[in-house]
C-alpha cells in the first residue's frame, strides 16, 4: 500500500547477526497471559525451535512477530522491521506457514503457488518449489481433494513462494506421516544452508532435538529453559537405567538401592530407575543380582532425552 | 499490482468453478428473466411493455447477489477457515484482498448484465435506452455500494450465519426495491420504507436511464441514496471488520 512506502526501512540496523529479536514480550487475552514475558533472538541461518504443549504461548508469540497481534508490552523485531508498523516491507522478506493450512477448496495447486508468487518481487521458480515438496504430479488438483499432509506441504510451499529470509513455521509436519516428516526437516536444513533463519513450533520432541540449532521451551507464556538440545540435556544430571527382571519385584527393593530418585516398572517385568550416578546404582544392582540369583537382562543406561527435560520442567505430558 | 490483478483472476476462477454460485448467482436473474418475460413481458403499463421495466430491476439484482448475496458468505468463509488470515500475511496490501474480489464481482454482474440485455432485446423485444458510459457510471455506484455493504456482512456476522443473513438482506432489498413488484403496487408504508433503500433507488436510476431514456443528471439523487448505504458500510466495515 502507498502509505507502507516512506516506512520500508528497518528500524535497527540490517548489520545485525540476529535476525528475530524478542524482549519481554506480554500479550494477554482477558485475564490469561498468554505471553508473559518472553526475551531470544535468533541469529541469521539458525533454526529455533519453540517447544511446548498447546496453550503454552508459542503461537501467539510466532504471530506478534508475524505482524498478526499487537503485543501489550515489550519489543518484536524481524530483520528490524517493526512487524506491525512495517508490516508490509517485512512480508516482502519472509514466509509464513500458519498451523490452519486452509485454501480456497476450488483453487488447484498450481494455482495457488502462482497466485503466492505474484504477491512477491523476488518469488522463487513455481516448478522448484512443487518439487520441493513433491507436489508436482498434483499440480493440477483442488486444494480440496488433497490429503491433509498434502495440504500442510502445499502450505510449506507457499511459505517458500517469496524467496523468504524469515521462514516461520507453526507446528509444520503436524499432519505428516514419518517419511514426509523426514523429508521436510531436510528441507529445513536446506533452507539453513541458504542462509534462511527458521523459527518453528512444535510439540514433537524428536522435532526439536533433531532440527534445532537452539531450543525454548515454553508453557504457560514463560520460557522455562532456552540452549541447544545438547545443552538442555547435559543439564540434566539424572540417567536412565532399564532392565528385564521377573514381572512383580518390589519397587522398594530398588528404591533402596543408593543414588535412586524414581523407580517405575513400565510394563510387567520392564523396570526404569532415575538416578544421579549410574554406575553407583549398577554396581548395587549387580550385587543384588548375584546375591539373589534373580535373572537381569537387557541393562541399558542412557542419557535423559529432551523428553525427560520437558516432563521436568513443564510436570505434564505434552498436551494434544 | 501484479498481487492485485491475480487475486482478481482467481476470484473470478473460483466463482466459475463453484456450482451454487453458477446456479443462484449468475442462473437466476437470467432465469427470472425468461420466466416472468414470458409471462408478462408484452403486457403494457404507462404504455411502456413490462420488459423494459424488468430488464433494468433485474440488472439490479444481478448487482446485490454478486456483490451482496455471494461476496459477503464468501468472505465470512475465508474467515472461518483462516484464509484472509493466511493471504493478510503475504505482501498483498488487505485493501488489495477486497478490491480484488470487487472487481471480480463487477466482471461477473457486468456478464449476468449482458445475457440480460441480449435475452431481453431479442427474445422479448425490450425496447432500452441509455447511453453506455452512463449506465456504467450508475452500475458501478451500485456495485461498490453493495459490495461494501456485503463485506461489512462477511467480517462482522458469525461464519455460520452470514449466508443467511446475506442472502436474506439481498433478498428482501430485492423485493422491496420493486425488483419483482412494481412500487406503485405497494401499500404507502411499504412504500415509505422503500423510499429509504438503496436498491429502491438503484432500480429507479436504471429504470430512469434504459426504460425512460432519462440521463445521467436525472438519477443523481438515487445515486447520492445509494453512495450514502456505501459509505455507512464502509465506516461501519472500518470500525467492526475481523479478518480472523
Amino acid at each position: 500500500m502507498a502509505q507502507s512506502e516512506a516506512a520500508v526501512e528497518p528500524t535497527a540496523a540490517e548489520a545485525s547477526p540476529e535476525t528475530i529479536i524478542v524482549r519481554d514480550l506480554v500479550k494477554s487475552y482477558g485475564s490469561i497471559r498468554a505471553v508473559d514475558g518472553v526475551s531470544f533472538s535468533v541469529s541469521r541461518g539458525q533454526i529455533f525451535a519453540l517447544l511446548g504443549p498447546n496453550g503454552a504461548g508459542k503461537t501467539t508469540t510466532v504471530e506478534i512477530l508475524e505482524g498478526y497481534r499487537k503485543p501489550d508490552a515489550g519489543t518484536a523485531r524481524v530483520l528490524g522491521y517493526d512487524p506491525i508498523a512495517q508490516g508490509h516491507a517485512m512480508k516482502e522478506r519472509i514466509g509464513l506457514m500458519l498451523q490452519d493450512t486452509d485454501l480456497y477448496g476450488k483453487i488447484k495447486v498450481g494455482e495457488a503457488i502462482d497466485l503466492f508468487r505474484s504477491f512477491y518481487s523476488h518469488p522463487q521458480d513455481a516448478g522448484s518449489l512443487l518439487a520441493l515438496v513433491g507436489l508436482e504430479s498434483h499440480r493440477g488438483a483442488f486444494f480440496e481433494n488433497l490429503s491433509g499432509g498434502q495440504k500442510q506441504r502445499l502450505s510449506f510451499a507457499l511459505a517458500l513462494a517469496g524467496n523468504p529470509e524469515v521462514a516461520f513455521l507453526d507446528e509444520p509436519t503436524a499432519a505428516m506421516d514419518p517419511q514426509m516428516r523426514h523429508q521436510t526437516w531436510d528441507i529445513i536444513r536446506g533452507l539453513r544452508t541458504q542462509g534462511v533463519t527458521i523459527l518453528l513450533t512444535t510439540h514433537y520432541m524428536e522435532e526439536a532435538q533433531r532440527l534445532a540449532d537452539q531450543v525454548a521451551i515454553m508453557d504457560h507464556g514463560r520460557l522455562l529453559a532456552m540452549g541447544t538440545p545438547e545443552d538442555l540435556m547435559a543439564g540434566s544430571a539424572h540417567d536412565i537405567v532399564t532392565f528385564r527382571a521377573p514381572a512383580g519385584v518390589d519397587l522398594r527393593t530398588f528404591q533402596g538401592l543408593p543414588s535412586v530418585v524414581n523407580v517405575r516398572e513400565e510394563r510387567p517385568g520392564l523396570y526404569a530407575i532415575t538416578t544421579t550416578d549410574a554406575l553407583d546404582t549398577v554396581g548395587a544392582l549387580s550385587g543384588w543380582h548375584v546375591r539373589t540369583g534373580t535373572p537381569i537382562e537387557g541393562l541399558r543406561v542412557s542419557g535423559a532425552t529432551l523428553e525427560d527435560i520437558f516432563l521436568n520442567l513443564t510436570g505434564t505430558e505434552v498436551r494434544d | 499490482m501484479k498481487g492485485l490483478l491475480h487475486q482478481t483472476y482467481i476470484e473470478v476462477r473460483l466463482q466459475l468453478r463453484r456450482r451454487e454460485v453458477l446456479v443462484f448467482t449468475l442462473l437466476l436473474p437470467v432465469l427470472f428473466l425468461i420466466f416472468f418475460g414470458a409471462l408478462y413481458g408484452s403486457q403494457k403499463q404507462h404504455g411502456v411493455s413490462y420488459i423494459d421495466y424488468i430488464v433494468p430491476g433485474y440488472a439490479v439484482f444481478a448487482v446485490m447477489a454478486v456483490a451482496l448475496g455471494t461476496l459477503s458468505s464468501n468472505i465470512a468463509f475465508e474467515r472461518e477457515f483462516k484464509i484472509l488470515k493466511r493471504l493478510g500475511g503475504t505482501p498483498l496490501p488487505r485493501l488489495y484482498l477486497l478490491l480484488a474480489k470487487i472487481i471480480a464481482g463487477a466482471l461477473l454482474a457486468g456478464a449476468v448484465i449482458a445475457v440480460l440485455l441480449l435475452f431481453g432485446t431479442f427474445a422479448f423485444h425490450a425496447h432500452l435506452h441509455g447511453n453506455i458510459l452512463g449506465s456504467l457510471a450508475v452500475l458501478a455506484v451500485g456495485v461498490l455500494s453493495f459490495a461494501a455493504i456485503g463485506i461489512a456482512i462477511g467480517g462482522t456476522v458469525k461464519p455460520d450465519s452470514a449466508v443467511a443473513v446475506g442472502n436474506l438482506i439481498y433478498l428482501a432489498l430485492s423485493f422491496l426495491g420493486g425488483v419483482f413488484i412494481q412500487l406503485d403496487q405497494f401499500p404507502s408504508g411499504l412504500l415509505t420504507v422503500a423510499r429509504f433503500l438503496p436498491s429502491e433507488h438503484m432500480v429507479h436510476a436504471m429504470q430512469s436511464m434504459w426504460t425512460f431514456g432519462e440521463g445521467l443528471n436525472q438519477v443523481g439523487g438515487d445515486l447520492l441514496v445509494t453512495a450514502a448505504w456505501g459509505a455507512a458500510a464502509v465506516i461501519f466495515g472500518a470500525r467492526r471488520f475481523r479478518w480472523m
